[in-house]
């Protein structure tokens, strides 16, 4: 700091001197726009250098000083004598105060009054006329400008003045007005004088209150007032402009870094909502990217730096809405995609911060009681032990050992089913952010919106929890956005004029159903027939052969919507894709049901807790593959005879209903022996576009799995959900038959259109 | 009662104000001052002071010893305000 | 002094772009305890010509400056290659009114500062924007 001061006060003089040149020259050539702009420039240089001090008052005359050049610069004040005289006598000042504080370490005495007056005439410059002077002046009582002048921290922006003058007999009614001070947030200065002289002579009365009490706070308005609403009657308040008072060194602190990534990135949202379409947007874009990124990366939030990042090809209002889910507390947990990385993937869903576990008593106790049994179960082997010891025979022994294995194998399960418990969470967790954030958005879109939220007390793992705001914000924006339609189409309709979105959840089973529902045009299957088939999506005939429903399920398929179509789509579409694959890495799925004019119900299906997954293994082609259970609706030995060829493969009827048949073999491309079998055995899976029947060559057992992400080499295989480790240490293949059918679009398509 | 002065106390011996100073103590320690003008009071040991003990101090202005315990006080309340 | 001129291979490189010759010796005595590689630049245009030349984690520009001031810097800086046009800036002036704060978001900067800047906050969104853990 030293060698600091040591160059400023060189710099210092040298453009005094420099500066007073110019004055003088100025003086003699009047009108000289060169001399102004360098007198402009080296009070501009001064007063940043002096702010990089703390010096206050003289900080304060010099930003005066460049308020007056500045104006004079622009010509809104002309560069005349007064200006000239008042500058140089600035800069006469600057010289000596430099040398004081080479000699003393500080300003000599007087420097403040100094400052004030020369400030003053800088002022009076501006805005001249006895009328003109000073708007603050004018406005601002004069309690509060001396305030602003007692206190050395105002800095210079905007602030609330308040004066209490407490009743005389405050005492008496237990208030303690300095008490209510106390609770000011933000106190910038406080003053305390008698409100009326004190009375000589007479007795003095010390439960008389003769107080008049001003205080400064950096609070805004109303949280001043919030302090002092019990005595409002005694309290003036007033809103004290910035730059009443030039801007101050702020104390030596250092920011909470929390608080600078927040401010970062709230600031980012800021700079993408001022995008306008010009040649530097992408730049902006990535910036903003970037920089939310980095502020993530600066307090550990690795997970959503790279969520901001991956936004980068999304735009602007992608990246926005990651920010803001950040910024809203929001989910902390990997993105959709982030699951599949080898880093997350030792994750459970949820995030990288530490976290604390509110637990319900009762499920703790819960816990504590299946471990009591859990010790009997392992008692048990001790007095198998002994048994064996005493010679019992091996028959009965390993009936004994089974039962105490399934035993065990029971209570473990019902262990894990237990922990998992612990992470349940409440629903409304999420749900609540969607009240201000609807009210606002349709605020935005001048649109008249009731939201309901019911069933927010249902549970869910954390995890889920977590990971369902983003497409739940996805669905619910699009139902604001496009969905509803504005007042006066709704009036046409018949309709109440105020849409209403609702937002439910409620316990089904092991699952949790989500649904957004919206009164609004609904989603016209025409246009999304037509769609499809200029997307290539589907065939003109595949369209028109599939239903209604079906065809309004195609808002889900990747690549199907994209912003041009939002207009025309007079319903959803945007980043439905996203909200199927966040459903889906979840372990659930999404629905949506649509009726024109009437509305559209999106339904989220998702797991309660992440359990043990019940796996179906099977063989097909010499290899095990596992099938989660919760995507099988049956399985089928059907005889060979009733499996019939149709056009482009093979289908099967089962109640009544003509469901196609693919092998498993191929659809893991796979070059599979056909068996010839007698019977077919037959997975009913469901998948994306309806039931379906997978053949395998066998079944074989069912067990519990806890499925782990799919990571490494086979993570680049299609149609696998995940493996999981077989007792005898072998890698199983958990497949995901409704991601198999959707990446062999040929099978698919085929299958459906040989319907 | 936290105005503290020792009974037998010479004239000029400090008037003590400990702990929390609430709205009572004001009239006692307004009458150790003028029973004793030229006694200061010391208000290092006072944690939380009521308006009207504060408002005593700015009427009779004692000398005050050391800094106010009272960190809201010692803050934003001293010295005195103007007479 | 023996003071060696080694960096630390990772260490962050930021561009301090102010005309005042002073603040630039603030901000890289301040920027360089904590932990930064410090470069500096007079104007815009000696700006330019050092992004394009070197790779920065972090710009902090002045708004006012001769030649070529910082909204100009900042809004051809957003317009260049994209490895160019993505580094955050931190855009510091002495103005404290809404004007400079809204004119810097336009261009594009990813923070507004008000000068005087303490150390402490200098450092911290230095560190943040460049994505460096305190």
């Amino acid at each position: 700091m030293k060698e600091l001061l040591e160059q400023f006060l060189i710099e210092t003089r040298e453009l005094v001197q420099s500066a007073a040149e110019d004055l003088l020259a100025l003086e003699a050539s009047p009108g000289d726009v060169e001399a102004v702009n360098r007198v402009f420039r080296a009070f501009h240089t001064l007063k940043g250098s002096v702010g990089l001090f703390d010096y206050p008052p003289w900080f304060a005359l010099l930003h005066a000083a460049e308020d007056g050049l500045s104006a004079a610069r622009t010509g809104t004040v002309p560069a005349d004598a007064n200006l000239i005289d008042v500058s140089l006598e600035t800069l006469d000042a600057t010289a000596r105060w430099a040398d004081s504080i080479e000699k003393t370490g500080q300003l000599p005495g007087g420097a403040t009054a100094e400052a004030g007056a020369l400030a003053e005439r800088y002022r009076h410059l501006l805005t001249p006329g006895p009328k003109a002077r000073g708007a603050d002046a004018a406005v601002l009582p004069g309690w509060a400008l001396q305030l602003v002048d007692a206190s050395a921290d105002f800095g210079g922006k905007p602030s609330t003045a308040v004066r209490y003058r407490p009743r005389d007999d405050c005492f008496f009614t237990g208030d303690d007005p300095l008490g209510l001070v106390r609770k000011v947030p933000g106190l910038l200065a406080v003053s305390v004088a008698p409100a009326a002289p004190w009375r000589s002579g007479e007795e003095f009365d010390a439960f008389a209150c003769n107080l008049d009490i001003t205080l400064l706070t950096a609070a805004p308005r109303e949280e001043a007032e919030a302090v002092f609403r019990l005595v409002g009657d005694q309290v003036t308040v007033v809103d004290m402009p910035g730059g009443t008072r030039a801007a101050m060194a702020e104390p030596a602190v250092t920011p909470a870094s929390g608080a600078v990534a927040a401010a970062i990135l709230a600031e980012q949202v800021r700079v993408l909502a001022a995008m306008n379409g010009s040649d530097t947007d992408a730049g902006r874009l990535e910036a903003s990217a970037r920089a939310a990124a980095n502020a993530l990366l600066s307090v550990g939030q690795d997970g959503d730096a790279r969520r901001c990042e991956r936004m980068l090809g999304r735009g602007s209002d992608a990246l926005r809405e990651v920010i803001e889910s950040v910024l809203a507390g929001g989910p902390m947990g990997p993105s959709p995609t982030e699951a599949s990385e080898p880093t997350e993937q030792s994750q459970p869903l949820g995030g990288d911060a530490v976290r604390t576990l509110r637990v319900d008593a009762a499920r703790l106790d819960a816990l504590l009681a299946l471990i009591g049994e859990l010790v009997i179960a392992r008692n048990a082997f001790g007095h198998l032990t002994t048994r064996a010891e005493a010679g019992e025979s091996a028959g009965t022994l390993i009936r004994a050992i089974r039962e105490a294995d399934t035993n065990i194998g029971r209570l473990s399960i019902t262990l894990h089913r237990s922990v998992m418990s612990l992470r349940l969470t409440p629903l409304s967790q999420v749900f609540r952010r969607f009240a201000r954030l609807v009210r606002e958005a349709a605020r935005a879109l001048g649109k008249n919106v009731v939201l309901h939220i019911e069933g927010e007390d249902t549970e869910a793992d954390r995890g889920i929890v977590e990971s369902l705001f983003e497409p739940l914000l996805h669905v619910v924006r699009n139902a604001l956005d496009h969905g509803l339609e504005d007042a006066a189409t709704r009036r046409r309709g018949g309709k109440p004029e105020a849409g209403h979105i609702r937002i439910e959840a409620s316990q089904d089973g092991d699952s949790v159903v989500v649904t957004v529902s919206d009164d609004g045009r609904g989603i016209d299957p025409a246009f999304l027939r037509r769609r499809a088939v200029e997307r290539g999506l589907r065939s003109t005939e595949a369209v028109a052969a599939m239903d209604d429903d079906a065809v309004t399920d195609l808002i889900f398929a990747p690549g199907f919507s994209t912003a041009e179509v939002i207009g025309a789509l007079s319903g959803r579409g945007v980043g439905m894709d996203a909200v199927r694959a966040a459903a889906e890495r979840m372990g659930g799925r999404v629905s949506v049901e649509s009726r024109i004019g009437r509305g559209t119900v999106v339904r989220l299906h998702l797991p309660r807790t992440i359990a043990l997954t019940r796996v179906m293994v099977v063989r097909a082609s010499g290899e095990s593959y596992g099938v989660a259970m919760d995507a099988i609706v049956e399985v089928v030995r059907k005889p060979r005879a009733g499996i019939h060829a149709v056009a482009g493969g093979n289908a099967t009827v089962l109640r009544d209903q003509t469901v196609p048949v693919v092998r498993l073999v191929d659809l893991l491309g796979h070059e599979g022996v056909s068996l010839a079998t007698q019977e077919a055995l037959l997975l009913i899976v469901r998948a994306a576009e309806g039931t379906i029947a997978l053949e395998v060559d066998r079944f074989e057992e069912r067990i519990d799995a806890i499925i782990r992400p799919p990571s490494g080499l086979v993570r680049s295989v299609l149609g696998v959900a995940g493996t999981t480790l077989l007792g005898d240490g072998r890698v199983l293949l958990v497949l995901d038959p409704a991601s198999i059918l959707a990446s062999a679009p040929s099978v698919g398509r085929q299958t459906w259109e040989g319907r | 009662m936290a105005v503290v002065r020792q009974t037998d106390a010479e004239p000029g011996a400090p008037i003590r104000l400990e702990g929390v100073c609430p709205v009572e103590d004001a009239e006692t320690l307004a009458a150790l001052i003028l029973d004793d003008p030229n006694a200061p009071v010391n208000w290092t040991a006072c944690t939380r002071m009521h308006t009207a003990v504060y408002q005593v101090l700015l009427r009779m202005r004692p000398t005050v010893l050391g800094p106010c315990g009272d960190p809201f006080v010692d803050a934003w309340l001293t010295p005195l305000g103007p007479e | 002094m023996s003071e060696t001129a080694s960096e630390p291979v990772d260490a962050p490189r930021v561009l301090v772009i102010d005309d005042a010759s002073l603040v630039r010796m603030y901000y890289r005595s301040a920027l360089e305890r904590a932990g930064f590689v410090v470069d500096e630049a007079l104007n815009g245009i000696e700006g330019l010509e050092r992004v394009l030349t070197t790779t920065y984690d972090l710009l902090v520009v002045d708004v006012n400056m001769p030649k070529m001031d910082g909204f100009s810097f900042l809004h051809t800086l957003r317009g260049r290659e994209p490895m160019v046009r993505s580094i955050p800036v931190l855009m510091t002036s002495t103005e404290a009114g809404d004007g400079d704060r809204e004119a810097a978001r336009a261009v594009g900067a990813n923070f507004y500062l008000v000068k005087p800047l303490p150390e402490g906050v200098l450092v911290a969104y230095a560190r943040a924007l460049a994505g460096r853990r305190p």
